[in-house]
């Protein structure tokens, strides 16, 4: 399975790579979004140092379920069965996927620091811990973002159905580093709320996991 | 010494498979509802090994459904389906490629999945006659070029059932030639072949059995 999830996973990036649709398209937008906050305050660095983290992890759930919602290789119908005939199973297929969208949110979330220290003057505080941060949000992200899809695909309420599924895990997600930081800056141990994304992710990849073969047969 | 091998497909339970005579496909009793609707409503046939029938009917019958269910690739309201057949290609409505990649990337996916001997890709591209647009991508060539493509997939994974819906859609005439070549290939390896057409007359100089669907049934 190992072997299959890689070989999916190579396919993913190097589509990304070459055309660049997702983060090309949504990185630009998300900067876009910082240095207009940063300009309605009228570049007030006090107030905009208050704002940033909690800036940055908003834009980055947002932006990051756009991306796991997006169209990868093994997200069509016709490729899924041709892979399954091909005798790659749902779960490795499910995994691709995840690792996929995961990877495209850790790159956008690193971006969209950058411009948080540039544009907003945020301070990451203990960079560990953002180093923690940044994979297990964009892990839990895209398996919520993958899961969701793949419901919303089944379901006839279609899209409408995807926000119900994805605002009460995603809240956690953007919290969690945002806490985590401001006890790093207070002097006290942050873990405790990347444990919670942790949580969150291994939780969303689990049931993703555990379903894949019924949330395959839910796609038309 | 192991007989063939055998996949068998159950709303309830696997179904031994009779000694003699052995048929390559066995369908019994299949109905395959979806959302409410029944489709596929107690299909029963068995095709020999080494032999082609065609499926027809009009728009809705049931025969992408029967296809799809006998590629494994529908999950049985009753009855069963049992094949000899190990490896089972499905050539669908569309080809099953990612527009970002290659023609010949996009072979190179399957290729890997089934193990082909280097080269094979070029060969397979040069045996549909596309070997001089194998590193244009695939959003970029005609329905008729991606459905070459279909084709030379067929010479990577060699399948022993093959079902092929619709196959001479968007080829032209010189094109046509491959239907039946990948019929009568798989027929001399000993495998079962399974045409959806509109067009049996295309194929009538061919030994071949007849299924007619209506309404999910079938009716000859």
């Amino acid at each position: 399975m190992t072997r299959d999830v890689l070989h999916l996973l190579r396919i993913e990036l190097r589509v990304e790579r070459r055309t660049g649709s997702t983060l090309l398209v949504l990185a630009p937008y998300a900067v876009a979004a910082m240095a207009l906050v940063a300009i309605a305050t009228g570049a007030d660095l006090p107030l905009l140092r208050e704002v940033a983290p909690g800036l940055l992890w908003a834009v980055v759930v947002v932006l990051g379920v756009l991306t796991a919602m997006r169209t990868g290789y093994a997200d069509d119908p016709a490729r899924r069965d041709l892979l399954q005939l091909l005798g790659v199973g749902p779960e490795a297929v499910w995994i691709a996927r995840v690792l996929g969208a995961a990877v495209l949110i850790a790159a956008l979330e690193l971006v969209l620091t950058g411009a948080a220290v540039t544009l907003l003057d945020m301070r990451i505080g203990d960079p560990l811990l953002h180093a923690a941060a940044v994979p297990l949000t964009a892990l839990g992200l895209a398996a919520l973002g993958v899961l969701a899809r793949d419901l919303a695909d089944g379901s006839r309420s279609g899209v409408a159905l995807v926000p119900l599924i994805v605002v009460p895990l995603a809240v956690p997600l953007a919290l969690a580093p945002v806490q985590a930081r401001a006890l790093s800056i207070a002097g006290s141990s942050g873990w405790t709320w990347i444990a919670v994304a942790a949580l969150v992710a291994t939780v969303t990849l689990g049931i993703g996991i555990a379903a894949a073969a019924n949330l395959q047969e839910l796609t038309p | 010494m192991l007989g063939p091998p055998l996949r068998s497909v159950s709303a309830h339970a696997a179904v031994p498979l009779e000694p003699t005579p052995a048929p390559g496909l066995r369908v019994d009793g299949v109905v395959v509802d979806r959302s409410g609707i029944r489709i596929l409503d107690g299909i029963s046939l068995t095709l020999p090994t080494g032999s082609v029938a065609l499926c027809t009917g009009p728009n809705g019958a049931g025969k992408t459904t029967l296809l799809r269910a006998l590629a494994g690739l529908v999950r049985l309201t009753s009855g069963s389906i049992v094949t000899q057949q190990a490896r089972t290609e499905l050539l669908g409505h569309t080809e099953a490629l990612h527009p970002d990649l290659t023609l010949a990337e996009n072979l190179d996916v399957v290729a890997r999945l089934v193990g082909a001997l280097p080269g094979a890709v070029a060969a397979a591209l040069d045996h549909v006659g596309l070997a001089g647009a194998a590193d244009r991508r695939a959003g970029r060539c005609s329905a008729g070029m991606r459905r070459r493509v279909a084709f030379a997939r067929l010479q990577l994974t060699r399948p022993d059932l093959l079902l092929l819906d619709e196959p001479d859609v968007a080829l032209d005439e010189d094109a046509r030639v491959l239907v039946e070549d990948a019929i009568t290939t798989t027929v001399r390896r000993g495998g079962s072949v399974v045409v959806a057409t509109h067009a049996p007359e295309r194929l009538d100089h061919l030994p071949t059995t007849r299924w007619h669907l209506r309404d999910g049934r079938v009716t000859t």
